[in-house]
């Protein structure tokens, strides 16, 4: 199912109950099955399916080596399980396997990004044009090479009920500041739009395809961090056509130490090596070093096999599920999350109302108690939510709050968990006296 | 156990002590970027003893509370004495078992009267520096918002 097709789905109601609450999922994640908790905290990580971890320990009971170094088949056969590893990430997200680029996570691949691809190609004006919702991973390296080459980073605002990026102030950041002008010292050099896919504060799914469509035309790049749609919707980085995109492994049922940076070919092969050293080169001498083909020139020194195995495993994991039950199941209990949030007095939910598609997960601000207070006291009922800035200070500070809670859903959710969480959030209110 | 004991939200919720004390000898400022909480300790001298203290703040209740329930525990102490307090002593204040990820919070006020103390001692005394300014020193290095933020005059600290 693709993701437009998606978008027609998420207006029903259609999915079966028994979905909801049946736990089919929930025994798969070992973590879970072992701990009387409610974990509404995917979107910070996911739990790890039994599939992930086996295949990781499987890797160092059975093919641990330093992959590309050895020639014995032992190492020949860590070499097999890591670039098999990325054929299934390529396959993922539809790209090639010389265009991704593994790395520990989304905020080394987009620091990869602006500091390989923006120090060589931003100059002095240019500018760099990143949504207003950015998490701090692509705010903060933008800022640094911003600094460095005097680039200038211009925001896409939100629209006027902060559920959506203003589309129409997006297309007037291409446009010179004086029209009239043509050509001159005015005009706006956008070279690169940074958004973020779905918001992990909001829940809002920008709309790619037309973000990346407008920066095309006026011949910008653009990154997309899907850090909160891997997982939840199917990316086909062909159809979307983006330069870049970027996510964890961590947050789509895969270990820690893992990431991914896809990028079209031509750009990887224009862009300078980020870190350097062994695997990375071709050759090394004193007077200079020549860098190993795609994508090895990205990834210095011994690489995270056995990460690698898990995300694939992981995505095997996902695949075996399926985006359809996935999405059906996510969005089933998000909508339920949103209506019993709404439903509670003193409790306003953040971001996109019902009638629009949105991510797998809901922020919330209850009234004169701190988000810290919330989630301190949703822990005594065992209840895991996400309470604070939510790495988005700049959204925050826009949406007039200093902290916010966020409660998101994964496939191992169930009716219980929101139950729970509506039931904490009425203990919150006896104990401020609400 | 739980956090929220009723004395907690008590003081939280309706602190006796949260006011501004333009008057003060000592106004020190900080934040908890972290979590938005930020806090202004007054303290009021006479030789050298705090006849009154008082805070104005925002932040979560247990930040709140730590933060009304210190300066009510200062009152009739030497700024000396303040310099001295500990992390032990507060958590004893507020009676409770504060998380680890919580003691930020609760912590906040502490450090705030601290550095305010100490930089009080600093001008008023600029005498050579014994063990525990040189811990000041220190203090008031890792909190470069109170660096920044503390103010030589009482309507500063107020901006
Ligand atoms: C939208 C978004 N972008 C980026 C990140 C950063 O991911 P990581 O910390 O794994 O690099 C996160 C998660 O924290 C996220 O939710």
């Amino acid at each position: 199912m693709r993701y437009h097709d998606l978008k027609k789905t998420v207006f029903s109601d259609s999915a079966p109950q028994s979905i909801m609450n049946s736990s089919s999922f929930k025994k798969d994640f070992p973590l879970l099955a072992k701990q009387n908790i409610f974990y509404l905290d995917s979107a910070a990580t996911s739990q790890k399916p039994l599939v992930v971890l086996k295949q990781m320990e499987k890797f160092y009971k059975e093919k641990n080596a330093n992959p590309h170094r050895g020639i014995y088949s032992l190492s020949e056969a860590a070499t097999k399980a890591y670039e098999n590893s990325r054929e299934v990430v390529a396959k993922f997200i539809n790209a090639k396997p010389t265009e991704i680029v593994f790395v520990k996570n989304a905020t080394e691949a987009i620091n990869l990004v602006a500091i390989s691809w923006g120090k060589k190609n931003l100059q002095k004006e240019d500018r760099i044009v990143l949504s207003e919702m950015e998490h701090h991973s692509n705010i903060v390296p933008w800022q640094q090479v911003a600094l460095e080459t005097g680039a200038i980073i211009e925001k896409i605002p939100l629209n006027t009920d902060h559920s959506a990026l203003d589309m129409a102030e997006y297309v007037r950041l291409f446009f010179p500041q004086r029209m009239s002008e043509k050509n001159s010292k005015y005009k706006k050099k956008v070279k690169i739009v940074g958004t973020i896919h779905i918001s992990n504060v909001l829940g809002t799914i920008n709309p790619i395809n037309e973000m990346t469509r407008i920066a095309h035309q006026n011949g910008a790049l653009i990154l997309v961090d899907a850090c909160q749609s891997t997982g939840h919707l199917p990316l086909d980085v062909k159809e979307l056509d983006v330069d870049f995109l970027v996510f964890s492994g961590h947050k789509m049922f895969g270990p820690s130490g893992i990431g991914v940076l896809y990028a079209k070919e031509e750009h990887l092969k224009n862009m300078p090596p980020f870190l350097t050293g062994g695997d990375m080169i071709k050759t090394v001498s004193w007077e200079k070093s020549t860098w190993a083909d795609l994508p090895h020139k990205f990834e210095a020194g011994t690489p995270p096999v056995a990460e690698a195995v898990g995300l694939a495993a992981a995505i095997e994991y996902i695949s075996s599920i399926g985006f359809s039950a996935i999405h059906s199941h996510e969005n089933d209990l998000t909508r339920m999350l949103h209506k019993e949030l709404a439903a509670i007095e003193g409790v306003i939910v953040l971001g996109p109302s019902l009638k629009t598609a949105r991510g797998a997960l809901v922020s919330f601000d209850v009234n004169n108690v701190h988000p810290h207070d919330v989630a301190s006291i949703l822990n005594e009922s065992k209840v895991c939510i996400r309470s604070g800035h939510q790495c988005a200070m700049p959204l925050h500070t826009s949406l007039n709050l200093a902290a916010s809670c966020r409660a998101s859903i994964s496939i191992y959710n169930i009716e219980e968990d929101i139950t729970a969480l509506v039931a904490g959030l009425t203990r919150v209110k006896e104990v401020f006296r609400l | 156990m739980t956090m929220y004991a009723e004395v907690i939200l008590e003081y939280a919720q309706n602190p006796s002590n949260k006011k501004a004390l333009i008057q003060a000898e000592i106004i020190s400022h900080d934040t908890n970027p972290l979590c938005g909480d930020a806090v202004t300790i007054y303290a009021q001298l006479q030789n050298n003893v705090v006849s009154k203290c008082t805070f104005e703040g925002v932040g979560c209740a247990i930040s709140l509370a730590a933060a009304s329930m210190l300066c009510e525990h200062v009152e009739g102490r030497t700024v000396a004495e303040l310099t001295k307090l500990t992390k032990e002593q507060l958590l004893e204040l507020l009676g409770i078992e504060v998380s680890y990820a919580r003691l930020k919070c609760a912590l906040l006020s502490l450090k705030t009267l601290k550095v305010g103390a100490y930089n009080f001692l600093a001008t008023t005394n600029p005498q050579p520096r014994d063990a525990d300014s040189t811990d000041a020193q220190r203090e008031n290095e890792n909190s470069s918002t109170t660096q920044r933020t503390f103010a030589s005059t009482p309507s500063e600290a107020l901006q």
